[in-house]
């Protein structure tokens, strides 16, 4: 009997020994990093920030870009953009409307993520300053989300901690929540950002600035009116374009030419100028680290070499083409933006001696477009082109300044005003000019910054104080089809264009993009009245 | 050793402790005094075969011995006792001795009621009178009946409310076994399989017709089917609640042969199969071919070829399907010893068995062996062994290069071999289909598996009834995977040497499991307890490592040494590991009253690492009570029934389909290096699937066990079902990949109701000296319904127009598609009608909707209303994939040494999407082939825009649209002409078998032999087009997608010839 009782407690205590041990049923994957053991020092913050300068911005980059900034914007003629184009997308859209809001969501989920990941990270051994750094990054990123969404849709769901608030019933917060929660946000970026890049192409705290700069122009005419825009934000607007101007962190790049090539303007490599810029990688895998524009807006596939190349039947607008026509003396800038027929570039394509444009149908799109592999150090690849899409770069911040000068005046003379909006187009080989409006600076920014990604922002921008001038301003532009010859012998160049005008004005209704149908399904609650945002429930 | 002895003399007291208030009861003490002698005496059936292993037990003591070959025996008992003889399958006997008893003849009758047999129970076994739950048994004699390739198949059409369906006739393919309707949407719903203690839980075989599985075999198949004594399906709450977390879609306990004290048996048999080839599918001959490749360039499609100019004199060019199928031998040799002593027994098999594919590149080969060994090493102390491995080969050319596709939409122009014996092909390689007999003979892609399953097992004996249990179970398995693909040039078809591709895959797999419980069985007068209480441990890993390499010269070196070293990428070459663990805690208690009252309780507490400290453990109840109305006195005068017993449990059990809690990150490549992002939303909270069952169920035996029935019926709700719901985009998840997407978050979010009905009437019609005749009949109904899901899954096949829904208030994973009202008869008719394309504009013309164009019915838009344009809003459940009801029915006749056995099953109510109908029937005329019926295609009067007023069908009354290249009026999409009835009535086997006579055979040293044939899948009544019915559900993306048939591998008719020796 004994044996049996020592043979099983023998047993029984195997047995037992086996399985309480305390992690016996706590199995974390082994063949991937998780969010609990990650983010706990410098390198590892740095790791979790990097992607938010990339792969969540592809779906924005690929096709929502060029239909929401700049087809709606008015500089775009495209025979695969026509809805935005003509203000009339369809909600049942899956192909740019649904992968554009999709992204921007992506980009304020794991900006999220990682501000949280970091926050709680166990054990850290992190620095403060990077900690800070990187979660100023997180800030900075969801603050942009957020710009192109309310933007784009206006009211929408204010989304800050994506575990807690994961259903369907959320509701859309008003417009004037989500732009104190983009300030709230790239003011605490601006706190806690270092003031030279820690790695170049990282933002800075002159980055956050600028864009600060950018978004108190764009709120002073929230829900004001011409001549009455809100003065503390134009001041604030002033204050933070001044601070990033006379920082001397960055600078502008001495051609303009040259802020569109590869060379000046890759992760690798970003230019002075660059205060953000998405920083594509010379691949594609995984899928979304890499460029895809210049697959779609290279005329030809001779230009890229890698078998994409679909831009044949798209340029610059009309209007766009009209303005460069009238303004013969804008010629840098114009032959960076469009391929007019008759140009000649030899950068691209160099093996075969570059290309020669011939094109009468239409003028194709040269801004960002970089030729092939071969072109560019032999990085690069089938949709993939090795440049950094800017999203904010100091030129614009000087024009920002300017306005921010003029403020509610209807015109200014002021000195620091005219030097910064003159340092503009003298690059772009333009007379300065000794007086300037809004209307002057309106149009400077939308030529300098042509086909960036901005131009319906602007228009947005203007709506908000000024709707009528926002509408009569689409309304003028001419959007339909043209020829364009070279008139064969003239030196300075002039051309021919002949027009079919169409004109698709904006209208009150179709000021913000419809939200996409099956968002609607999944959520019908966003088809309620927005409510005010509770900021007391943001962490502190 | 005198502590033995000890133990001994405890033993013994208490036995006669025991033994005393059992005796009590009768009143009739035990006359120990009285003088023991020797009985002799020898047992024989009916028809006068001699039982052996039958036990002869002195009542009331345990003074047993066993039969020997020849029936005899001998055993000490003296006058008044009283001898019990038993032995499996008879009827028990008493037989007092008397004074005058010495030499016993004793004859058994068969007994159809089985009632004194032990069945196995989760972690245990039990009377089968005293059982409260829902078990089938299925037993090796049912098993042989059937040429399986893998055990897994022998369950179908055995066992009610077991729905055995395969998503592929491959050879070694494992089927699909759902116990009583879906209990899962996105998990596993195949039972646990529980081989001798080791737990096995199968995925849902995947499928996917563009992207097929590397491999269709699981561990499963390296099990011998012959090796199997009973597999007893565990169905009821309270059988399957015993297994917690692992319960929810039933049990399978399988228990393998194990040595009988007595003389060795030495076992051998053969089996060789021949398998038939399928019925074609019809498809164009080359003139017919020809013509309409003729048609299609008139109608402005693709350029037909200038040799086809007159189609009339044209041969009737390649039968892609008869070169592809071939009749083929499959093959089973097997050998087994058992035997023993009273304190040892032992039990060894090794089995070689060989299937060849019908269609070239298939196969599937195994080699086993086994060893189950017992030993009663001391009173108290019995240690045994149940120890098995095996190795098999699967190859699977046929499924992963889509042959079986390929053979249907190749055209006959094309030949199989050109005239000097190298391999034939198209002039082209684009747009044009490759060789698929070829690629069956070149490609060289097989799995092999090389895997242990078993275990230890030891039981200690404190006092009689009290035993202490432990075991140690484990799988092991190696599985590679091997693939390659060479370059070559088949008449112009050219795959280049640079994009020959192999690729190497190992994957090792480990499980076990602890197991210690201790029991308790006792009988205080009329109050029986039995109780026990258990804990278990197991944990399991999975490791694997590929590579790849592509660039390959020549077919000889196929390992990747052969291959361009510079094509190494990153992502091919790869690792992974993972690693999960469960722990329980369980217990059963049972009370039994007087043979007559029985009740169960019991309880699994269960921990596993699939899930986050929030939600990590849970606790699965069971009760259920039984009542044989048979044994009370007021039945005792109706002698018609044998039996009667009625059944009532309610339980709980779970299912663990989770993918872990954890939030993983991705890596991302970025200019500053490795940059990582989440991957997935984490959910803390995400917990078991629960399954409430509540099952009513009762066992009738009559007419001496000549008619049993066992019916139940039962409710199974399913709750806290875990899926992948999509949430609104603005939570920042995806379903799919998109860059830098966070999976949404698998988490418990619906309910389903399983309700069904299972009848089994199994009788012994004729019984005479020389001829038996007996019939069983299985009958079930299940259904499933969703009953609670945030947001409809709704997933599109390969993104193709194969839809698939799962919403409330419907079955789960509904095919869905349009309503096709006919052809476009002229001009008229098209104008009246909805316009067909998404755009809303009615455009009459040949590259818009032209006569002999699919008119598509408006059933709704985006507000629910009908609003003339088709669009997704006008997509309609159009196919139901589970059947209605399914059964099974065999017969089996003896007559002297001859038996024959009859065994149809069949599957009645389901729905099945025939994909491949609907890929070669539609078209615009390109350089693949179609089928027969496309012949008949609309032929509109005119193709030219200028007659769009006056255009007309010239030949109505047919089905297949109009030849339009870019199918601009959208006639490619799935509508209810593509499904098909799925019924089906088989007759799955009928074998014919002779046992030689015993005096005729032991002439040549043998003591027995049997000869058999037998035809499989003899013949099927079907409506059904495609190559077979018996489509099945498979895992498509994570979701169960059900009753699409993609050109499933058949499975044809097979003959077999078998011998069986008993040395």
């Amino acid at each position: 009997m004994k044996t049996i009782i020592k043979y099983s407690t023998v047993i029984a205590v195997l047995v037992f020994s086996q399985s309480c041990k305390k992690d016996f049923l706590d199995r974390p994957p082994i063949d991937q990093v998780t969010s609990g053991n990650f983010y706990k020092t410098d390198d590892e913050i740095l790791a979790g920030t990097s992607p938010l300068y990339n792969i969540v911005w592809f779906d924005y980059n690929d096709k929502a870009l060029l239909a929401f900034g700049e087809a709606r914007g008015g500089n775009l003629n495209s025979n695969d953009r026509t809805a935005y184009i003509q203000f009339a997308p369809s909600a049942t859209d899956q192909s740019t409307l649904l992968p554009g809001y999709k992204s921007f969501y992506k980009i304020v989920a794991q900006s999220n993520l990682t501000m949280q990941n970091i926050q709680n990270a166990t054990g850290s051994t992190a620095s403060e300053k990077v900690k800070k750094m990187g979660l100023a990054e997180c800030h900075f990123m969801r603050a942009m989300g957020y710009y192109y969404l309310v933007s784009n849709w206006g009211a929408v769901p204010i989304i800050y901690d994506n575990a807690a608030q994961l259903s369907n019933d959320n509701p859309r917060n008003t417009i004037e929540s989500v732009w104190q929660f983009i300030i709230m946000d790239l003011r605490f970026a601006a706190d806690n950002l270092p003031v030279t890049p820690y790695q170049q192409g990282r933002l800075t705290r002159y980055s956050a600035e600028g864009m600060l700069a950018k978004m108190y122009l764009t709120r002073s005419g929230l829900n004001q009116a011409e001549g009455s825009r809100t003065q503390s934000d134009l001041d604030s607007a002033k204050y933070y374009a001044a601070d990033v101007i006379n920082s001397g962190v960055y600078s502008l790049a001495p051609d303009y030419n040259q802020l569109f090539t590869s060379a000046d303007n890759n992760s690798s490599n970003n230019n002075p100028e660059s205060l953000f810029a998405l920083q594509w990688m010379p691949a594609s895998v995984p899928w979304g680290i890499n460029n895809s524009f210049q697959a779609y807006l290279a005329f030809d596939p001779k230009v890229t070499q890698t078998g994409d190349g679909w831009g044949a039947a798209q340029g610059g607008s009309a209007d766009l083409v009209k303005y460069y026509i009238d303004h013969p003396e804008d010629s840098i800038r114009r032959k960076a933006t469009l391929m007019f027929n008759g140009d000649y570039y030899p950068e691209l394509d160099q093996k075969d001696g570059g290309i020669n444009i011939t094109t009468t149908s239409i003028a194709n799109i040269k801004k960002y477009i970089i030729g092939s592999p071969a072109d560019n150090g032999n990085k690069g690849g089938f949709m993939t082109a090795y440049i950094n899409s800017y999203m904010l770069r100091l030129a614009e911040v000087y024009l920002i300044y300017a306005e921010a000068i003029m403020g509610n005046n209807s015109s200014t003379s002021d000195p620091e005003a005219l030097k910064y909006f003159n340092a503009v187009r003298k690059r772009a080989g333009l007379d300065d000019k000794t007086s300037i409006t809004f209307d002057d600076i309106f149009q400077e920014k939308r030529v300098e910054t042509a086909l960036e990604g901005g131009a319906w922002y602007e228009i947005m921008r203007l709506y908000y104080f000024n709707p009528d001038k926002a509408i009569a301003y689409t309304a003028a532009q001419d959007k339909g089809n043209y020829t364009i010859t070279y008139d064969a012998g003239s030196n300075p160049r002039t051309w021919t264009v002949v027009n079919t005008p169409e004109y698709y004005p904006l209208t009150a209704q179709s000021v913000y993009l419809p939200l996409p149908e099956s968002e609607l399904i999944s959520a019908p609650g966003l088809a309620g009245a927005p409510v005010p945002f509770d900021f007391s429930k943001l962490p502190q | 050793m005198k502590r033995t002895k000890t133990i001994r003399k405890l033993a013994v007291y208490f036995g006669v402790l025991l033994s005393g208030f059992l005796i009590s009861n009768n009143g009739v003490a035990q006359n120990s005094n009285a003088a023991a002698r020797n009985i002799t005496g020898k047992i024989v059936s009916k028809n006068g075969d001699a039982v052996s292993a039958a036990s002869i037990t002195v009542k009331g003591t345990q003074n047993t011995v066993t039969s020997n070959q020849q029936g005899e025996f001998s055993i000490l008992a003296a006058s008044g006792e009283t001898l019990v003889i038993s032995s499996v399958g008879f009827a028990q006997r008493e037989i007092r001795i008397t004074s005058s008893t010495q030499n016993l003849d004793i004859s058994l009758t068969e007994d159809y009621g089985n009632l004194q047999d032990v069945v196995v129970v989760g972690y245990g076994t039990m009377k089968k009178t005293d059982v409260s739950s829902s078990q089938v048994t299925v037993t090796a004699e049912d098993i042989s009946k059937t040429v399986n390739t893998t055990f897994d198949q022998a369950l179908q059409g055995r066992a009610a409310n077991v729905y055995v369906s395969s998503p592929s006739g491959q050879p070694g393919a494992a089927p699909s076994v759902v116990i009583r309707g879906l209990s899962s949407l996105t998990g596993s719903t195949q039972p646990l399989y529980v081989i001798d203690g080791v737990q096995i839980k199968p995925e849902n075989p995947a499928d996917d017709p563009y992207n097929h599985p590397t491999g269709f075999a699981n561990l499963l198949s390296g099990i011998n089917p012959d090796d199997i004594e009973t597999m007893n399906i565990l169905q009821g709450p309270s059988a399957t609640a015993i297994f917690g977390s692992a319960g929810a879609n039933g049990v399978i306990m399988i228990t393998t042969k194990r040595g009988r004290a007595g003389d060795s048996k030495i076992n051998v048999s053969t089996l060789w199969t021949m398998q038939d080839k399928p019925n074609y599918i019809p498809v164009m001959n080359l003139p017919q071919y020809a013509a309409y490749r003729n048609e299609v360039q008139k109608a402005g499609g693709t350029g037909t070829d200038s040799s086809f100019a007159d189609p009339s004199v044209l041969g009737p060019g390649t039968n892609w399907q008869n070169a592809l199928f071939s009749r083929t031998w499959l093959q089973k040799h097997q050998m087994s010893f058992s035997g023993g002593t009273d304190k040892t027994t032992f039990y060894f098999s090794g089995e070689y068995f060989n299937q060849q594919g019908i269609a070239p590149g298939s196969g599937f080969s195994r080699g086993s062996l086994r060893l189950n060994l017992d030993n009663q090493a001391r009173s108290w102390l019995k240690i045994g062994t149940s120890l098995s491995v095996n190795q098999t080969q699967e190859k699977v050319n046929t499924t992963n290069a889509g042959i079986i596709q390929l053979a249907i939409a190749q055209n006959p122009s094309v030949p199989v071999t050109n005239p000097d014996g190298s391999w034939g092909g198209p002039s082209t390689t684009q747009f044009q289909f490759s060789n698929p007999i070829a690629l069956a003979n070149i490609n060289n892609d097989y799995n092999k598996s090389t895997a242990f399953i078993g275990g230890v097992n030891a039981d200690i004996t404190f006092i009689k009834g009290l035993v202490f249990h432990n075991e140690v179970n484990g799988s092991f398995q190696y599985y590679n995977s091997y693939l390659f693909h060479p370059g070559y040039n088949f008449n112009g078809y050219i795959v280049p040497n640079t994009n020959a591709t192999s690729t190497r895959t190992a994957n090792n797999n480990y499980w076990w499991n602890f197991n210690t419980r201790l029991q308790y069985d006792t009988k205080i007068g009329k109050h029986g307890i039995t109780a026990m209480i258990a804990h278990e441990s197991q944990a399991w890993q999975n490791e694997g490592l590929s590579g790849s390499r592509t660039g390959y010269v020549t077919y000889d070196n196929q390992e990747l040494s052969g291959g361009d070293a510079s094509s190494i990428s990153n992502v091919k070459n790869n690792s992974s590991k993972s690693d999960g663990a469960k722990e329980s805690y369980f217990g059963r208690l049972n009370y039994s009253y007087n043979d007559r009252y029985f009740l169960q309780g019991t309880y699994r507490y269960d921990g596993s690492s699939a899930f986050g400290p929030n939600k990590r453990w849970g606790g699965f109840p069971s009760v259920s009570a039984a009542w044989r109305i048979s044994q009370e006195d007021f039945m005792r005068t109706l002698t018609a029934v044998n039996e009667l017993k009625l059944r009532v449990e309610y339980g709980l059990s779970g299912n663990a389909n989770a993918q872990g809690y954890y939030s993983k990150l991705q890596t991302v490549p970025t200019a500053w290096g490795t940059g990582f992002l989440s991957q997935n939303f984490a959910n803390l909270d995400m917990q078991w699937e629960t399954d409430k069952t509540i099952n009513l169920g009762f066992d009738l035996s009559m007419f001496n066990n000549r008619l049993q029935v066992v019916a139940d019926i039962y409710q199974k709700d399913i709750d806290e079902l875990l899926t992948t719901n999509p949430y609104a985009f603005y939570n920042g998840g995806d379903i799919a990949y998109s860059p830098g997407y966070i999976s949404w978050p698998t988490t418990n979010v619906g309910s389903m109701q399983n309700r069904g009905f299972g009848i089994t009437v199994n009788t012994v019609n004729i019984a005479n000296k020389d001829f038996t005749w007996k019939t069983s009949v299985n009958f079930s109904l299940d259904r499933n319904k969703i009953t609670k899901l945030i947001t409809p899954i709704n997933y599109a096949f390969n993104a193709s127009q194969a839809e698939f829904v799962s919403e409330v208030g419907q079955p789960a994973s509904m095919i869905t598609g349009y309503i096709a009202e006919g052809l476009f008869q002229n001009n008229q008719d098209i104008t009246d009608h909805a316009a067909q394309t998404s755009n809303g504009v009615v455009t009459v013309s040949p590259q818009g909707s032209w006569p002999g164009d699919i008119k598509f019915k408006d059933i709704s838009g985006p507000d629910g209303k009908t609003d003339n344009i088709i669009d997704h809003n006008d997509r309609q459940i159009i196919g139901n994939p589970w059947p209605k009801y399914t059964f099974g029915f065999n017969n089996s006749f003896s007559y002297k040494k001859f038996d024959l056995n009859i065994f149809i099953i069949g599957s009645v109510g389901s729905d099945i999407l025939n994909y491949a109908r609907y890929q070669n029937e539609l078209g615009s005329g390109t350089y693949g082939n179609y089928l027969a019926s496309v012949t008949n295609f609309a032929r509109p009067s005119s193709y030219a825009l200028a007659d769009a007023s006056t255009v007309t069908l010239t030949n109505p009354g047919h089905q297949i649209p109009r030849i339009a290249p870019g199918d601009p009026n959208g006639n490619n999409r799935i509508s209810q002409w593509d499904i098909e009835d799925g019924s089906y009535i088989r007759v799955k086997n009928i074998s014919l078998g002779y046992s030689l006579p015993k005096q005729l055979v032991s002439k040549i040293s043998l003591k027995g032999l049997r000869v058999a044939v037998n035809v499989q899948n003899l013949f099927t009544i079907t409506h059904y087009k495609g190559y077979d019915p018996e489509i099945g559900l498979v895992n498509y993306a994570g979701t169960i997608m059900a009753g699409i048939d993609t050109g499933r591998y058949p499975d044809t008719r097979m003959y077999s010839f078998n011998v069986v020796a008993d040395f």
